[in-house]
């Protein structure tokens, strides 16, 4: 199946949202706040930002391979691993818009451009770089230390701490387990009926 | 004595906070986390955490699943220590307690790591009530209360039944390492971060042959998600309101409504207007 086949969906191809794709967004919900915790007990940083969050590797592959309902799995699992965590509901909450487009953005990109998820080229590991492991946490970690800095969480100086705390906590095992998860599971899920091919269907 | 099991762990059965309804659990979480996000003042948010201890001790949550917690509140006040007092920024009003090579320490920040550190031990309290007096039936059944389509208070049950469905997994992947002489655990931090890769592909792989047995089961009842027809929910027919959760639920809208009142109109809410801190400042200022 050549990258063009992947998202392509023929005139005769009737997708539309099914009991399949509420069952994965509910188990990578389950999935999502294991790893999440899993990085947020190891190196926690304070409100739940941690030095590294596996979790954000579920949220980028996850709106890749599952469209919105990924996307939205990965913005609330986040709720059950801060709360493990020792994050209040309301900084949880605050985060919200950050867990959104991190798995929002590389979902984008892959479906604009029509990135191959099985990351065959190297066009597909450079946009895969750029969209999911370095853009949209640059964008995630600018709304999270705003949000922490306007509840008075967190002051102006320490901004670029937890600003770099978050973009680098969260980059490295996006770039790592990301592409270790896109290249071993990829193949399986692009011919699987959970796969998405526009946004939830 | 037999207990319930819980989200965080288990729960006596006797305990009050089963007569009251699930949406009061789940509204109790909504309203109570605003407090501490409209409080400044330590003395109230203070207060607040010994209200909190209090529900515990009426609710007959033990205390030591606080135990749990401990590493990760004393890692958030070992955080907000040194945010605020090395990188909490310098103003010429701000009282200077001492120098450390290029850091200023002041009063003022001292003063905002404290009414910080307390805020959020407050709100990490109201979260471990939550998750000790709740179980997945009650959000389901919260859900279902406020006449949620069926396919969310569906996948929300079943998101909460899969974390514990994913940590047995983790488990079984551990032990089959341990198995095969990885131990993980005696790993230096960089090695240890990169087995978890070894973790993380069969947790998915595992969750999608999972997400196609409970698509199948579901769908060989004929059951359809997304059907706008009414069906009959058994679980929460077992659940009503009663007098005290209306009671309940209206006294905390009430104290929320003062509390937004004195927001807006008022500075009784400010870290400035706390006793404690001032206490404290003559302390320090004195030592």
């Amino acid at each position: 199946m050549s990258e063009e086949k992947v998202w392509y969906v023929s005139a005769e191809e009737k997708r539309q949202p099914g009991t399949i794709h509420v069952v994965v967004f509910a188990l990578l919900i389950g999935v999502g706040a294991v790893a999440g915790a899993f990085g947020s007990l190891a190196i926690p940083l304070g409100f739940g930002v941690t030095g590294f969050w596996p979790g954000v590797a579920v949220q980028a592959v996850g709106g890749i391979w599952f469209g919105m309902w990924g996307v939205l799995a990965g913005a609330l699992f986040p709720f059950i691993s801060n709360s493990l965590a020792g994050a209040p509901l309301y900084v949880s909450l605050a985060y919200f818009p950050s867990n959104f487009i991190q798995g929002f953005l590389p979902a984008l990109v892959f479906r604009l451009l029509k990135v191959d998820p099985r990351l065959k080229k190297t066009t597909d590991y450079i946009h895969f770089i750029w969209s999911a492991v370095i853009l949209n946490n640059i964008l995630g970690a600018s709304w999270a230390v705003t949000a922490l800095q306007q509840f008075g969480l967190i002051t102006v100086t320490s901004v670029p701490l937890f600003f770099s705390g978050w973009t680098i906590g969260n980059g490295v095992p996006a770039l790592i387990f990301g592409i270790i998860l896109l290249k071993s599971l990829s193949g399986y899920i692009v011919r699987h009926r959970s796969f998405v091919k526009k946004w939830i269907a | 004595m037999k207990l319930k099991r819980t989200l965080l762990g288990y729960l006596p059965e006797e305990s009050p906070i089963h007569s009251f309804h699930p949406l009061t659990k789940l509204f109790f979480l909504i309203l109570i986390s605003v407090f501490p996000l409209l409080i400044d003042n330590a003395d109230y948010n203070l207060i607040g955490v010994v209200c909190l201890l209090a529900f515990y001790f009426y609710s007959k949550i033990p205390l030591t699943i606080l135990r749990f917690y401990t590493t990760i509140m004393l890692n958030i006040l070992w955080i907000i220590v040194i945010a605020y007092t090395f990188f909490g920024g310098y103003e010429q009003t701000y009282t200077i307690i001492t120098k450390v090579g290029p850091f200023i320490i002041s009063w003022e920040n001292i003063a905002w790591a404290i009414s910080v550190y307390i805020k959020m031990f407050f709100g990490i309290l109201i979260i471990i009530f939550f998750l000790s007096t709740s179980r997945e039936k009650d959000v389901i059944v919260a859900f279902r209360t406020l006449k949620m389509p069926y396919a969310f208070s569906y996948a929300a049950g079943l998101s909460l039944r899969s974390i514990g469905l994913a940590i047995i997994d983790f488990n079984i992947l551990r032990e089959a390492e341990r198995a095969r002489a990885l131990a993980i655990n005696e790993l230096p931090i960089l090695q240890r971060i990169k087995k978890f890769g070894l973790y993380i592909v069969p947790l998915l792989f595992i969750m999608l042959r999972r997400a196609d047995d409970f698509a199948n089961a579901i769908d060989s009842r004929g059951i359809n998600l997304f059907s706008q027809r009414k069906k009959t929910d058994y679980v929460a027919s077992k659940y009503s309101l009663k007098t005290r959760d209306y009671i309940f639920l209206s006294s905390l809208a009430a104290i929320l409504l003062v509390l937004l009142f004195a927001k807006l109109t008022s500075t009784i809410l400010s870290s400035s207007s706390s006793i404690i801190l001032q206490l404290i400042k003559s302390l320090v200022i004195s030592s």
